[in-house]
């Protein structure tokens, strides 16, 4: 029996085709904390994200068939993550409520400040950094997550949302610009 | 309870702000602040998730017929909803479309007659008189010394000359201009106000066809069957046609007119064509045959200088037309399609050399290094910025291709079979090197590689000196491309032959049907443009065909790689974007033929034609906008960061906001 850790996701989908059931296990433990946290970003609600993380897995599974080997399979499982949760958006009207969610928090790690210098990322800095985030354009926003939260590729990212890398690129450093022209707005920096 | 989860920030984070330092909007901004933030911040996520369902219940559920929608007119409302845009759409069509194909009773009105032996063969009537009214499908016919002056709703001029037979098309004049007449005897002059996007105005005779483009020119027919064309004004595009009784089966048909529409001509003001009876009929010649050329058919040859226009003054002032004067332009010389290049131009000091490649235009680079823009012509290469030239090089032979440019040094290869290294910053040429031939350039960081006309192909240092040479033994066709490991050189013969970039080694010989006009690749995959009308994928690793897309179109020099998807151009205007694996993802017709080279951006293409400027979105394919652009006269635009070049004949250097 072969180490399905060992082997790639397009690996283990050709596998699933082929009649090993193990293999979309294999794929469901790899995929599942990230696509989780994909969708929580989008619906910071657990239990709604978990509803959604389930639509988009099942439909993971039942199309695996018209999945092309060639293509990368992440950017294939991370589009239909996003679609689904925006699907759910549209469906529940709660785009509003969403905006208000806090997405962002300073690590654990830097809680507690071991020099002085480090205190000064306050409370209400980062209510300003979430709300930077949250006024990105939709472009912009999933960009930005999808670098920064998820360290994808330009070239993964281009692929998920479909555009070309270099608007990737070019949406990540207006992404940036943006943030960094409201938290200096609002005197942050 | 939430979790963290420790991570690096991306390596590229510290770039950005970087770059938002160096920002002047973000002077006295602290970025340091900004960048503490990134990186000791994240998204938090639940640290236990509600468990749902195990991944043996998801397979289960995933294996199951799709559960119905418990409020279907809620899913038939979500579709019906899109439905209600082209319903309205159409409806709005239905509502307006009388009145704009509304007759006013002034189309095709007669303004002047002379002589007394016209005919129209329309319900009886047999002689016209000034102020009557033509209907599309019309036949006039005039007698000797007799002529007749035609206005199309002020904005298309016909003058029927003696001894001619006119049949009208199904014209229509509005909203858009669509005119065509069949010019079976005589001849004529047409004079058309400048096409918009999507109009055309065209004259047949039955073996050849002219598409003008906001011109006046006239087309007569000999009584030996030979056809001349003479611009007076604008451009006319002219090329053979088959005559439509020409009773050949749809294959032989097919390749009988991509042979015409390859050699087409593009007539400018002051020039004019002939093209001669064939020596056998259509359906004895062999489109097959090797060589280029299909014995027995003529194709038009240029003329040009004194000897081109032969109207003079009193049968074109019906329409305002100027007679050009002797002299104007080159004198008398006769140059066939396939050594003068689309516009015909050929510069006088390359008569003894190769011909160029470059078309005769003018082509524009932005040098994004110094903000300038370069203009390079055949003879010489200007630099400016703000309107105000920098330097310029006048050169002692003509260049020979599209020069290429790393950085601030360009590479260009001339008639005279050099390559030589043009330093951007001061002017200078730093080395020439021979190339044996008129040379096509492309380059990458170890170097410059040529293909040369007839088929030597060599890479050279960054210094000029030679590291090898090889030969694929047949004419090229188009503007080598660079794969990882090798040079990809495409052949008038259908052959692609891959050579290895370090040693010069023939890595594979790959076969096309038609000769290749342009090509591209990413990873090991070659895209190939073939004149017969089809794509081709070609896999480098398996030596194999991976895929074949028949787009049945006459492909233009360009092709685009980028989104996962080939871009391609047919002359005729159409742009297809065709992903990776041979679909076909969209096309959409530009409205103006293509026959100036394309620009793109990171998301769009730019499509300049000798009125209009038309931009597409890469994605959708969908005109972002289109523009009247009177009189382009490079044979490309330029695009820099927020800004379009090009020459027109009224502005000289003009640029636009993107």
């Amino acid at each position: 029996m072969r180490d399905l850790k060992q082997l790639s996701d397009e690996e283990l989908v050709q596998l699933y085709r082929d009649g090993t059931e193990e293999a979309f296990t294999e794929i469901y433990s790899r995929y599942e904390q990230k696509l989780k946290r994909l969708i929580y970003y989008y619906i910071p609600n657990a239990d709604d994200a978990s509803d959604v993380f389930h639509e988009a897995i099942i439909r993971v599974f039942r199309h695996l068939g018209t999945y092309k080997i060639n293509k990368s399979f992440s950017s294939w499982i991370y589009q239909i993550a996003i679609n689904c949760s925006k699907n759910y958006i549209g469906r529940s009207m709660r785009e509003t409520h969403l905006v208000e969610q806090e997405r962002f928090r300073v690590r654990d790690e830097y809680l507690h400040p071991v020099s002085p210098e480090d205190v000064f990322i306050s409370e209400s800095d980062m209510e300003e950094f979430n709300r930077a985030v949250e006024r990105l354009k939709d472009k912009f926003k999933s960009v930005f997550i999808l670098r920064y939260d998820h360290r994808l590729k330009y070239s993964e990212i281009a692929s998920i949302l479909g555009c070309s890398e270099r608007t990737v690129k070019w949406r990540m450093e207006k992404a940036i610009e943006k943030i960094a022209q409201h938290l200096s707005e609002k005197g942050v920096i | 309870m939430r979790k963290a989860i420790k991570k690096k920030p991306a390596r590229d984070m510290k770039d950005l702000i970087d770059l938002l330092r160096a920002d002047p909007k973000f002077r006295g901004v602290n970025c340091d602040k900004l960048q503490l933030i990134l990186e000791q911040s994240e998204l938090h996520v639940p640290a236990r998730w509600p468990r749902r369902f195990d991944v043996t219940k998801i397979r289960e559920y995933a294996a199951a017929p799709p559960v119905p929608s418990r409020a279907p007119l809620r899913g038939a409302y979500r579709y019906a909803r899109w439905a209600l845009v082209p319903a309205c759409a159409a409806a709005l069509f239905f509502l307006v479309w009388p009145w704009m194909s509304r007759d006013d009773g002034r189309a095709g009105t007669i303004t002047r007659v002379t002589g007394t032996s016209m005919t129209v063969s329309r319900a009886g009537r047999e002689r016209l008189d000034a102020g009557d009214t033509l209907s599309p499908g019309d036949v006039i016919t005039t007698g000797r010394g007799a002529s007749i002056d035609i206005s199309f709703n002020d904005t298309i001029r016909m003058r029927v000359l003696e001894g001619s037979r006119i049949e009208l098309g199904s014209y229509e004049l509005a909203p858009a201009r669509r005119f065509d007449a069949l010019v079976s005897a005589g001849g004529c002059i047409l004079q058309a106000d400048k096409l918009s996007a999507g109009e055309s105005v065209a004259l047949h005779t039955a073996g050849t066809e002219a598409s003008v483009k906001g011109t006046a020119f006239a087309v007569t027919v000999s009584a030996d069957g030979s056809v001349r064309y003479e611009v007076y004004e604008g451009t006319v595009r002219v090329r053979r046609r088959l005559p439509s009784d020409s009773g050949l089966g749809p294959e032989k048909a097919e390749k009988l007119a991509r042979y015409f529409e390859s050699h087409e001509l593009m007539l400018d003001r002051g020039t004019a064509c002939s093209i001669s009876p064939d020596a056998v009929s259509p359906e004895r010649a062999n489109p097959d045959a090797s060589g280029g050329r299909i014995a027995g058919l003529s194709l038009p040859v240029m003329l040009k200088g004194a000897k081109a226009l032969t109207l003079k003054d009193e049968a074109l002032s019906f329409a305002g037309i100027a007679a050009i004067s002797e002299g104007a332009g080159d004198r008398g010389a006769a140059v066939s399609p396939d050594t003068a290049g689309r516009t015909g131009s050929i510069k006088r000091s390359a008569a003894e050399h190769e011909p160029s490649i470059m078309g005769g235009q003018k082509y524009l680079l932005f040098i994004p290094e110094n903000d300038s823009i370069l203009t390079i012509d055949q003879s010489y290469i200007d630099a400016s910025r703000g309107g105000v030239s920098l330097w310029r090089l006048d050169l002692e032979d003509a260049i020979a291709s599209m020069p290429v440019r790393d950085g601030l040094s360009l590479y260009f290869s001339t008639v005279r079979g050099t390559v030589s290294r043009l330093d951007l910053g001061t002017g200078s040429v730093a080395w020439t090197a021979l190339a044996g031939g008129t040379a096509r350039l492309v380059l990458d960081g170890s170097g410059i590689y040529y293909a040369a006309s007839q088929g030597l192909v060599g890479k050279l240092d960054r210094r000029g000196e030679l590291q090898w040479k090889s030969s694929v033994g047949d004419e090229i066709s188009a503007a080598p491309v660079l794969s990882r490991h090798m040079v990809l050189v495409p052949t008038r013969k259908g052959r692609l032959v891959g050579i290895d970039k370090y040693r010069g080694l023939n890595a594979f010989d790959a076969g096309f049907p038609g000769s290749i006009v342009s090509l591209g690749t990413k990873g090991d995959t070659a895209f190939v443009a073939t004149e017969n009308g089809q794509l081709s994928a070609f896999s480098m690793k398996e030596g194999s065909v991976a895929w074949r897309y028949p787009l049945n179109d006459v492909f233009a020099d360009d092709m685009i790689i980028q989104n996962d998807s080939v871009y391609v151009f047919g002359r005729g205007g159409r742009v297809h974007r065709v992903s990776m694996s041979g679909e076909q993802i969209w096309t959409r017709d530009a409205g103006n033929p293509i026959v100036k080279r394309v620009a793109e951006d990171a998301t769009r293409i730019y499509l300049p034609s000798e009125q209009t400027l038309c931009v597409i979105n890469k994605i959708t394919g969908d005109i972002t906008w289109s523009l009247m652009v009177p009189g382009i006269k490079s044979g490309n635009v330029a695009v820099s960061g927020g800004n379009i070049y090009f020459e027109n004949e009224k502005n000289g250097l003009t640029s636009l906001k993107k």
